[in-house]
């Protein structure tokens, strides 16, 4: 009895792992194997080796495509990435520590407005108008301050969850012997929340790098644009021409890939310490 | 004690966040209210009552979007849903390749939503590696993308593919904080695996499931970008969402008539996620007692 099931639930195995095969691998091989083929090549949509390697010219046509642009992009995704995760990091987690330390009825009232944030969609509109007039609109920094302002509640949350593992103990030993509530905050309490921080910039800077609505619509007007843009851009402009746009898929993919292979542990962990909210 | 509240967490500590936060989040969700009901060129705004409502409702673009939006939001979901919570068990059923199995369906969520529909493009084309694959079985040619029978199914796959791996990874991280010791004992009283899922573990896995669904129905009824990017919302209005109609109304300057269409997502979004948040969790509460 005991056998049978192991030999049934053996054979299940073998099937899930073989489906990886067609649901993830062909997809991955396809776009790889037709980013090395040529436009006429390509266009049969096969999963032939290529006739003619052209990856050599399909890659660096993408690179030098419209006076390098996709450089321009990724240059400013990831200034994007690395401005928005800094200033969340540090505006969300001391409005955590506030808002978890304090009782009062401001902060309650806070506390619900942020918990709304999780839920309601951000209205566009409304936010082009205030950027503005605060002359931010098409603007890098106007951006960068749209992506904090829609990572907040989440971010705030995560801290907030994980300051209640932090005893207030150690808030008092350090301003008993001295320490000032703002180096509390940066000696003693940012450091703990390292776990917490990691897992924050790591599932963060994937949102923000693949981020295609704000950039939409909050530097539609403006000449500088990030990845996702220019890949949508190129996507029509190369209607059909598979090797020019897969070679394109796959460097505009390339950080998300290096990171994945690098630090797939805590990317992992770090997605799932995100998810599941307070 | 509130006094030395006062002194060791200052207040302005909190401010930058939540400046930012009410400026650029909270206030523009507040002022929509209002100019969804008026026309409006982003300088000067002429109030004109419900007239963008009514405008809104009586295109057929808007209507069939507002039903896509629901259909999309609510099938995403509910794969997701369960679709993740059976691979999840299946994975902490202690397999040997639960961490393979765990990396490959998680890697598609780092990807673009662009990316994804640009490489489904290719694989959903009339002359696809998908419809190649079937003529093998002597299945004619489906146009997946641009026949309006079949154009919203697909979007709904590709954005299961893409999408599925968060749901997964909430329920592992579900499924490996239940004790063992449940399973040991009804392992004594002699329970299947089934008995064991149904009664151990699902009323268990109570508050992920709660999360994956929010999570879920809310980027549903959201977002458009990859569906935008797979149809652009045709063939017709076969797949145009809330999310795709707001960006073309906003892109054609009709700033007042995009707002209202935003007003009715959000109330969609509050009426759909609020009551469901709280009907899951009350539910998980009558189960564990």
């Amino acid at each position: 009895m005991v056998k049978k099931r192991g030999l049934f639930s053996k054979i299940f195995e073998i099937f899930m792992v073989l489906l990886t095969l067609p649901v993830y691998w062909v997809v991955y091989y396809f776009v790889i194997n037709t980013s090395f083929k040529t436009q006429a090549d390509a266009s049969r949509l096969s999963l032939k080796l290529p006739e003619v390697w052209n990856g050599v010219e399909n890659y660096k046509y993408v690179l030098t495509y419209n006076h390098n642009m996709l450089f321009k992009t990724l240059g400013n995704s990831l200034l994007l990435s690395f401005c928005s995760i800094f200033i969340l990091v540090f505006v969300s987690s001391a409005t955590a520590l506030i808002l978890q330390r304090r009782k009062n009825r401001i902060c309650a009232m806070s506390n619900k407005l942020i918990l709304a944030g999780l839920i309601v969609p951000a209205s566009v509109i409304p936010t082009y108008w205030v950027l503005n007039r605060l002359g931010l609109a098409n603007t890098m920094p106007g951006l960068i301050l749209v992506e904090v302002a829609t990572l907040f509640p989440f971010a705030t949350m995560m801290f907030k969850d994980y300051l209640m593992t932090i005893p207030r103990e150690i808030d008092e030993a350090a301003l008993i012997d001295g320490c000032s509530p703002v180096q509390l905050y940066f000696h003693i309490i940012f450091p703990l929340l390292k776990p917490i921080t990691v897992a924050v910039i790591i599932l963060r800077s994937v949102v923000v790098y693949n981020d295609f609505q704000n950039p939409q619509y909050y530097m539609s007007g403006s000449r500088s644009q990030t990845v996702q843009i220019f890949i949508y851009m190129f996507k029509e402009a190369f209607v059909a021409d598979y090797g020019h746009l897969f070679a394109a898929v796959i460097l505009v993919s390339l950080p998300m890939i290096i990171l994945f292979i690098v630090l797939n542990k805590k990317v992992m962990e770090g997605m799932v310490i995100g998810s599941v909210k307070g | 004690m509130r006094r030395l509240d006062k002194r060791f967490y200052p207040g302005w500590l909190a401010v930058p966040g939540l400046a930012i936060y009410i400026i650029i989040f909270a206030i523009p969700t507040f002022v929509s209210f209002y100019f969804s009901m008026t026309t409006w060129n982003l300088r000067t705004a002429t109030f004109t009552g419900l007239k963008n409502f009514n405008t809104f409702f009586s295109m057929t673009s808007t209507r069939s979007a507002l039903i896509n939006t629901i259909i999309y939001a609510f099938s995403t979901c509910s794969l997701k849903v369960v679709i993740g919570l059976l691979l999840a068990s299946y994975i902490c059923s202690g397999i040997r390749s639960g961490e393979y199995l765990k990396c490959m369906i998680f890697f598609p969520t780092l990807l673009g939503s662009v990316t994804v529909a640009v490489a489904f493009d290719g694989i959903l084309n009339p002359n696809g590696i998908l419809n190649q694959f079937l003529a093998k079985f002597g299945i004619d040619a489906v146009r997946w993308l641009t026949n309006s029978k079949y154009a919203m199914f697909s979007c709904i796959v590709v954005d299961v593919w893409k999408g599925l791996g968060t749901a997964t990874l909430i329920y592992i991280a579900g499924l490996s904080s239940i004790s063992k010791t449940y399973y040991e004992a009804a392992a004594i009283d002699g329970a299947s695996p089934v008995q064991n899922f149904f009664k151990i573990t699902l009323p268990l896995i109570v508050p992920s499931i709660n999360t994956v669904l929010t999570l879920s129905l809310i980027g549903g009824l959201r977002t458009y970008e990859q569906i935008y990017a797979l149809t652009g919302g045709g063939p017709g209005y076969s797949t145009e969402v809330l999310g795709s109609i707001i960006y073309k109304l906003f892109s054609r300057g009709s700033y007042g008539l995009a707002t209202a269409g935003y007003v009715i997502m959000f109330v969609i979004v509050s009426c759909i996620v609020f009551p469901l948040n709280s009907f899951v969790n009350k539910k998980g509460e009558d189960i564990n007692g």
